[in-house]
């Protein structure tokens, strides 16, 4: 059963009451919130996710709410509970669903080293990925979402887990967090796109989430090995260009962009030299999405 | 004399910082390095990568580990191989990997 078979009314009352259970892709949550924006916002982009029995263990029991302070009533927030703690400051109550988002991520990343966490969206084709690990403002997510849109499988936007036991790639497809100009650049590269409402004024300017495609949620148990690592770059007016990396800067690269690499120490550096060991691994600049898509696409053309 | 010329030969040998052996993957000439003692990983080129090779054996002194470094170098750059040589093992202790004998 999938969030999308409760009707409005069902997911509300499941919400609001006991909490609302669901799995994206190797864990569980466990949402109660009375706030509207949130209960919208999730059946819209996790419509296809699946739902979960009443008595399923749950990895993150996540609580959104308005705290009971003065600013209920005078510039309300909103505040992210995971197991009845509050690992964040309250933020303007519109922000609830991004907060939602963010403290999610956080979640994984603060608890799940049975994975090597890279901060880098992933994408797959035919088995193999192309991860794309990038600090925030380098296009990462816009590209991930293009390419997500020319048909690869999402794994995620934000979070590649190398799972620690065999390498394997594990797909953790959520909606795809988009920025300022992304937001027009997506649903003009992509008319039809499903998006949530635009968030103004976050602490990273205006955000909308796209809603990840039911084949990518479908299939998210499907693991797959990393054939490309790419660090994207848009710049204005640039031509696209993918330029070869040496593996091991590559390796350096990739282990500053990782939430435990170093907490995993020796296990980290085996799993990130294994990951670098069988990818190509390349510098990419580009300035259209167009241009961008194309050359990844001939890219895993060209080393099948 | 003997034991003067041995302290000498002690002073400018280097040893490994720390006993835990290096955990080290390479690829074109070009190496990472993790030193379990300390968590930090380190990009080391070929000759740098030759020396910790080199100290992962054994203790050496300054003219051997010159040579490890000669051999690494190109044709017309091993008359800078002592210049090389020193600047790397100043390098090395300063990422905390190695140690001269003597302190």
């Amino acid at each position: 059963m999938r969030l999308s078979d409760l009707a409005p009314a069902q997911l509300r009352a499941r919400c609001h009451g006991g909490g609302l259970r669901f799995r994206t892709g190797e864990f569980s949550i466990c949402l109660q919130t009375r706030l509207t924006s949130v209960i919208d916002a999730v059946a819209l982009l996790y419509a296809q996710f699946p739902l979960l029995d009443d008595d399923a263990y749950i990895d993150f029991p996540i609580v959104l709410e308005r705290p009971r302070n003065v600013r209920r009533w005078w510039r309300p927030q909103v505040r992210f509970l995971v197991d009845g703690h509050a690992p964040f400051q309250p933020l303007p109550l519109d922000q609830a669903y991004p907060m939602f988002e963010w403290g999610l991520n956080w979640c994984v990343s603060a608890h799940a080293h049975g994975y090597l966490m890279i901060h880098a969206a992933v994408v797959e084709k035919n088995g193999r990925a192309a991860i794309l690990p990038a600090p925030p403002g380098s296009g990462k997510s816009t590209l991930c979402a293009a390419l997500v849109a020319r048909g690869w499988r999402l794994l995620s936007d934000e979070l590649t887990l190398v799972r620690v036991s065999d390498r394997a790639l594990v797909a953790l497809a959520r909606p795809i967090s988009l920025k300022n100009q992304s937001i027009a650049l997506i649903r003009q590269f992509q008319p039809g796109v499903v998006a949530s409402r635009p968030v103004f004024e976050t602490q990273k300017g205006t955000l909308a989430h796209v809603r990840p495609p039911s084949a990518s949620v479908a299939n998210a148990g499907q693991t797959c090995r990393a054939a490309w690592i790419v660090f994207p770059r848009y710049e204005a007016g640039a031509p696209v260009r993918l330029a070869p990396l040496t593996r091991a800067r590559a390796f350096m690269r990739v282990a500053d962009n990782c939430f435990n690499y170093s907490l995993l120490g020796a296990r980290g550096f085996d799993v990130l030299g294994e990951l670098v060991d069988a990818a190509h691994c390349y510098d990419f600049s580009y300035s259209t999405l167009d241009a961008a898509v194309g050359a990844i696409e001939q890219l895993a053309q060209a080393q099948p | 004399m003997n034991s003067l010329s041995e302290t000498d030969a002690e002073a400018s040998a280097w040893m490994l910082a720390h006993l835990a052996p290096l955990l080290v993957r390479g690829w074109d000439n070009e190496y990472v390095v993790y030193a379990r003692a300390s968590g930090d990983t380190h990009l080391l080129g070929a000759a740098a990568y030759r020396i910790l090779a080199r100290l992962q054996l054994a203790r050496a002194g300054r003219a051997a580990l010159c040579a490890v470094v000669a051999g690494a170098c190109a044709e017309d750059e091993r008359a800078r191989c002592a210049g090389l040589t020193d600047a790397i093992l100043t390098d090395l202790e300063a990422l905390g990997l190695i140690r001269p004998c003597c302190r």
